[in-house]
This record gives C-alpha cells, sequence and structure tokens, in this order.
C-alpha cells in the first residue's frame, strides 16, 4: 500500500491564482451550489483578511496529472473571491472598513483603486498534493484538514477519478435510483456517495478487496480499491449485471422495508455520513439474502439488533471492523 | 533534421563529410576533432558579425582556426538538412577571411532551434540566475535551466511523444521529475526567490522526503537535471549538441541517462553527444539491441588524429545486436588493456 505523500507550499498572488483560474488551470469540485448570502458572507471575510494585512489560511489542493489545480477548500472563501472578481457578488458590511460595504469589484476599482490592488497583490498560500501522491491520501489528507461532508468529498473524487468509466458508472447507477425510493438523498453527489459505500461493504464482505497491511486499512483506501475493482469489472463487460443485481437489491430493500433499528439509526438527526453507512449495511444485508449466505430470517433479525447498530455507528471504518461486523452477521459474534 | 555536414579546412580537419542520425555519437580521444563537429553545426547556426564568435561560442578568427597544416585558404561549412516545409534544404558558410563571410542557401535556424550545451556547465548552486528573456533560454552553460524550469513547470510538455510513461505527471516539472528520479533517484524543485533575480533550487526523494539543497546532493544531481531540463525543452526537429554528458555521473547512471537520449532520439529530437564514457557507448549499443532505438537511428564516429595531424573520423559500423563489425585500437579498448595487464595477460 503505497503511502508516500509529497505536499509543496506555493505562494501565488490573487491575481496569477485568478489567471490560473481564467486559462483552466485551477478548478473547483462538483459542490453545493454556493448561494448569494453565503457567497457575500466568505468574500467579505476573505476581503477583509486581506486589507488587515493578515494571512489567509492555506489553501489545500489536489495536483491533476495534467498540471491543474484541484481546490479541496470546504469553506470555498476561494471560490467566493473569485465570484466577487467576477462580479458575481458585492461586499457585506464589514466592522473595520464600513466604507467598502456594498461594494463591488468595479466600484472598488474605480473608487479606491489601491483596495483592489492590494487584494490583487495579496499573496495566498497553496499546499499542493503532488499528482504522485495516491489519490486515495489526497482525500484522506482534504478531509482530515478542511472536515467535508459526502458531497464535497465526492465532489473531488469524481474530479481525482475523472478517467475512471468506474465513476461514470456511479454517476448512471445514481441517477437510476433517484425517486426510486425515500432512502436515497435528493443531491446527486450524496447517491453517488452511497451506491460507492454500498460497494465498498459488498467488495470487502465478498474479500474482493485484499490488503496486506488489513489492520491499518481505513476507509479512503477501501474505496479506492472499490473504484478501482469496479473499473476491473466493467473491463470485463460485467456493467449490466453489476446494474441488475444492484437494482434487484434495491427492489428487495424497497418492497421488505427498513425495518425496526436498521430504521431509527437511518434517521436524519445522525448526520448523512452515519445514514450512509446504515443504508450500505442494510442493502449489504439484503445482498447477503439474495446471495444465499444468510435467510431472510437473520437479516430481520439483525435489522432489529439494536447493539449490532450501535457496533455500525461507533466502530471506525476499516477492513479489520467491516471484516468483524461481517462475522457478526454470519456467525453472530459480538451479538450478546 | 541535419542529415550531412562537411566541413572543410576548419582546424584540425581537411575536408570531412560526416552523415548525422537522430542520435550521433563522437568519440576519440583527445584533440581529435570531436568538438570541432560541434563548433562546425554551431558556426552555422549562429549569425553575428563573425560566425565564429556569437552567442554559442568564440573560437576566434579565421586565421586562429583554418588548417594550416593542410594549407587551407578558407574555411567551408555545408549542411544539408530536412527544411520547415520544403523537404531537403542546403545551406554553405564559407570563410573566406576574418571579415568576409558568404553565405549560400537557407539558414536552418527558420527550421529548427538547436540547443547547446557545453561540458563547462554551471552545475552545483544553491541559487541560479533568472535570464533577461522571462526563461525562454536555458544558456550553453545551463545557467538558466532552473529558471527555465520554474517558468514552465506547470506547463504541458510541448511534445506529447517525448513522454515515456502515460501514467506520470504531464507538465513540464512532471517529466523532469520522471527522469530525475529514474536515473538518480531525486526530484527537483526550482522556485523563485521573491524580489531577487535568483532562483533557489531543492532536491527531494523519496527516503529522505524533505527539499536538500543542491550541495548536499550529489554533483551529478545538478548536472543531470540540467541536461534533462534543457532535453525536455526541445521539439521535434531540434538539434541538441552535449559535450560531455558523463560528468559527474556513476556508470548506472549513465546507462539510464542513455535509455533517456535514445527515448527522445527515437522520438524525433535529433542529438549529437561527444563523449569519452564506454557507459555512454556500450549504453546506445545496447539500446540497439534491446530495440529501443533502431540501428538506422545512430551513428558512431570515431575521430583519429594522423600523423600529418589531420582528424579523420571514422565511422564505427554496428549490427542489430550492437556488436562492432570492425574493431579499432582506441576505440572504448583502454578497459580490456587495462585488464589484460592486471590479469598477467
Amino acid at each position: 500500500m503505497e503511502k508516500t505523500i509529497y505536499v509543496s507550499e506555493k505562494r501565488i498572488s490573487v491575481e496569477y491564482a485568478w489567471n490560473m483560474l481564467r486559462k483552466g488551470k485551477i478548478i473547483f469540485p462538483e459542490a453545493p451550489v454556493l448561494f448569494k448570502p453565503r457567497r457575500t458572507q466568505r468574500v467579505t471575510e476573505i476581503v477583509e483578511l486581506i486589507l488587515l494585512g493578515a494571512a489567509v489560511p492555506a489553501v489545500y489542493v489536489s495536483e491533476l496529472q495534467d498540471g491543474r489545480w484541484l481546490i479541496l477548500e470546504s469553506s470555498d472563501r476561494l471560490r467566493a473571491l473569485f465570484q466577487f472578481l467576477n462580479h458575481a457578488c458585492t461586499l457585506e458590511y464589514m466592522d473595520t472598513f464600513p466604507e467598502y460595504s456594498g461594494m463591488s469589484v468595479t466600484q472598488l476599482e474605480t473608487e479606491v483603486p489601491r483596495v483592489t490592488s492590494k487584494i490583487m497583490n495579496h499573496n495566498l498560500q497553496f499546499q499542493v498534493i503532488d499528482y504522485m501522491t495516491p489519490k486515495y491520501l489526497h482525500l484522506q489528507i482534504g478531509k482530515c484538514v478542511e472536515r467535508w461532508g459526502c458531497s464535497r468529498e465526492q465532489g473531488i473524487r469524481n474530479a481525482l477519478y475523472q478517467n475512471y468509466d468506474a465513476i461514470v458508472f456511479l454517476k448512471s447507477l445514481a441517477n437510476k435510483s433517484y425517486g426510486k425510493n425515500y432512502f436515497f438523498s435528493s443531491s446527486t453527489l450524496n447517491r453517488q456517495y452511497a451506491v460507492l459505500q454500498i460497494y465498498m461493504y459488498r467488495f470487502v464482505f465478498q474479500k474482493m478487496i485484499q490488503s496486506e497491511e488489513k489492520s491499518m486499512v481505513g476507509m479512503q483506501f477501501l474505496i479506492d480499491q472499490t473504484i478501482e475493482q469496479l473499473n476491473t469489472l466493467i473491463e470485463e463487460h460485467q456493467e449490466n449485471f453489476l446494474v441488475d443485481e444492484f437494482e434487484a437489491v434495491t427492489e428487495s430493500v424497497v418492497s421488505m422495508g427498513m425495518r425496526d433499528a436498521g430504521f431509527k439509526y437511518f434517521s436524519n438527526n445522525r448526520g448523512k455520513e452515519i445514514q450512509i453507512r446504515c443504508l450500505s449495511y442494510v442493502y449489504n444485508l439484503y445482498w447477503l439474502v439474495l446471495d444465499g449466505c444468510i435467510a431472510q430470517e437473520r437479516c430481520n433479525e439483525i435489522l432489529c439488533c439494536g447493539k449490532f447498530w450501535e457496533r455500525i455507528e461507533k466502530d471506525d471504518v476499516n477492513y479489520n471492523n467491516i471484516s468483524h461486523h461481517y462475522d457478526m452477521i454470519l456467525k453472530g459474534k459480538g451479538m450478546t | 533534421m541535419i542529415r550531412n555536414i562537411k566541413i572543410q579546412g576548419l582546424k584540425c580537419f581537411k575536408n570531412v563529410d560526416l552523415e548525422l542520425a537522430n542520435l550521433t555519437l563522437l568519440a576519440g580521444k583527445n584533440s581529435a576533432g570531436k568538438s570541432t563537429v560541434i563548433q562546425a553545426l554551431l558556426a552555422m547556426y549562429q549569425e553575428s558579425i563573425s560566425s565564429l564568435a556569437g552567442p554559442y561560442m568564440n573560437i576566434g578568427t579565421v586565421s586562429e582556426v583554418k588548417n594550416r597544416i593542410a594549407g587551407s585558404k578558407k574555411i567551408c561549412l555545408e549542411a544539408v538538412y530536412d527544411g520547415y516545409e520544403n523537404g531537403t534544404c542546403f545551406y554553405r558558410k564559407e570563410f573566406l577571411n576574418d571579415s568576409k563571410e558568404e553565405k549560400t542557401g537557407t539558414p536552418f535556424q527558420k527550421s529548427m532551434r538547436v540547443l547547446y550545451l557545453t561540458a563547462d556547465r554551471v552545475g552545483v548552486k544553491d541559487a541560479y540566475e533568472k535570464s533577461v528573456d522571462g526563461g525562454e533560454h536555458i544558456g550553453v552553460r545551463c545557467e538558466y535551466a532552473f529558471y527555465y524550469l520554474s517558468e514552465h513547470e506547470m506547463d504541458q510538455l510541448d511534445e506529447p511523444d517525448f513522454i515515456y510513461d502515460r501514467t506520470s505527471k504531464l507538465t513540464f516539472s512532471g517529466q523532469v521529475d520522471y527522469w530525475l528520479q529514474r536515473i538518480l533517484g531525486y526530484r527537483v524543485r526550482a522556485e523563485e526567490i521573491k524580489g531577487t533575480e535568483l532562483i533557489r533550487v531543492a532536491y527531494g526523494n523519496d527516503k529522505l522526503g524533505q527539499d536538500i539543497r543542491p550541495k548536499n546532493v550529489g554533483t551529478g544531481v545538478s548536472y543531470m537535471a540540467e541536461i534533462i531540463i534543457a532535453a525536455l525543452s526541445c521539439k521535434k526537429g531540434d538539434l541538441l549538441l552535449i559535450e560531455n554528458p558523463e560528468i559527474h555521473l556513476h556508470p548506472s547512471g549513465q546507462a539510464e541517462f542513455v535509455e533517456f537520449m535514445t527515448f527522445l532520439a527515437g522520438n524525433g529530437l535529433q542529438i549529437v553527444l561527444e563523449t569519452h564514457s564506454d557507459h555512454i557507448y556500450n549504453g546506445v549499443r545496447r539500446c540497439i539491441r534491446t530495440d529501443h532505438i533502431s540501428l538506422d537511428k545512430v551513428k558512431i564516429y570515431f575521430f583519429i588524429l594522423s600523423e600529418n595531424q589531420l582528424s579523420e573520423p571514422a565511422s564505427v559500423e554496428l549490427d542489430e545486436n550492437g556488436h562492432v563489425k570492425k574493431t579499432r585500437d582506441g576505440l572504448f579498448d583502454q578497459i580490456d588493456k587495462d585488464l589484460d595487464v592486471l590479469l598477467g595477460w
């Protein structure tokens, strides 16, 4: 398992970064839309920092194979700043600089050019995760530093793995799943994330993901291997089979219902990550029934077993724990 | 590509006619004429008041460098090359005296860029200078190679065919790192020191995992990085002239370096290497044998000084397996001679 991380620091001016964006050398992942009030708030924050002479927090980027920078920032400050430079919003009220409140970039350029000059010449610090760093480590670093939600993580993953057939497959399957049942999110990225998670657990259960360092293997590596495995299956022309299989399981889940404990743990107040995790286990339980590995009664028993779902929520997502959960399902280990 | 060069009356050459290939190796004893071939190419390429004294080289006046042993009255240089649009072209320069040159044909400047790397390369420094042209020239001593790298690091390589491994990073700096890592196990970073005319350079590798100043890595790393940057800055059809690329390079590094050269030469960059190294010579032969480059894309010349001090380049004929068809005394045979002594033969 390749673990070497290459990160370098680059300091470039806002103007240089803006030019990079316009040449397509800086890109942003698919992400939830930045609505105007939040956008205005974000750009005001960053402009205020710059005008005060304070350092803007470093922005982590993933370097893609062709040298483009994929912005990993979850706060959207940089995106908001570029939208401000693109005349898409104005500044909010600033305690420290009330005279600039409500101004657009054009107004600043006209009325106080030294302010736009200060903004454009300000040096931004970028932490560039080199392309040669394994993709799963890009995601691991980004998630740790930026504390992404599921949809942002998936948006970034889609960009990092953009040339993979598996990503196209996931998008297609997520689109097919929309509206068929109540437990798949209306957000496209969340649905893709959910489908990917379902497969991740599936492949661990089926021992299709092998790792020599099993105890060390965490979620991002498992997802990376899931994508590789899906890619291999698609190259072997198994795409139609995968779709049919997934739809069969979906039908089981919809018709049989989420039941008791499974449903309780799927409720909204636990956060999207836990919701998707629970959904993945429910899917895989029905999948095991379809595979003939467990009986429907056993599946029902587990769906009602609070101890099981507590473990799902509390345990870290890694190869060892998932394998242990599988043993719990098959053999009842640790259920009492 | 330059197909053929004729040199008359220059230094130790009376009248020689050399065919050039994608990869041409110039070998032989010191002062046997190897560098003179390179100087002839540069004299045809550089256009200044005197073509013998210009931005690439200055070797003096016609009086100083015409062949006195052969009694040459003038120097005549001719090249036949592939023109940019019009098939085969011809260019000739006659140096009649110190102040008079006559030119015929189409200068090959219009069709190709010539990049010359002298043996006297700048080597190890912690900071290098910027050129005044915004990072477009490498410099004959590679003095601006790292500035070029810093200016072009995120650019895509000009020639997609110069990318050996399609899974590697496709940017200029990515490809420099690919080859430097392959040859010597290091990566390089060059960045401008803000507010100065200097470029800071640092190396790193997987084991050390940190940026190391050039003085704290082997000298060969800096020398090799410069050559790699220069070579990858070229396009197909350009001519790259390198003197003694083996400087400060371990034999294993030289062997990998030859893989790099044969790869580029096989993909359209014309390369002339002047070398004293067995490892470069054997590396080229090995690459022919292993089909890294086809035999017809390689030419090796062995320069011998005759008794009357005239250089007589002999073409070294190889077969498809890289074997030499006819050995010659002095042609990379010093190892054999030394072993004979050591083994008591």
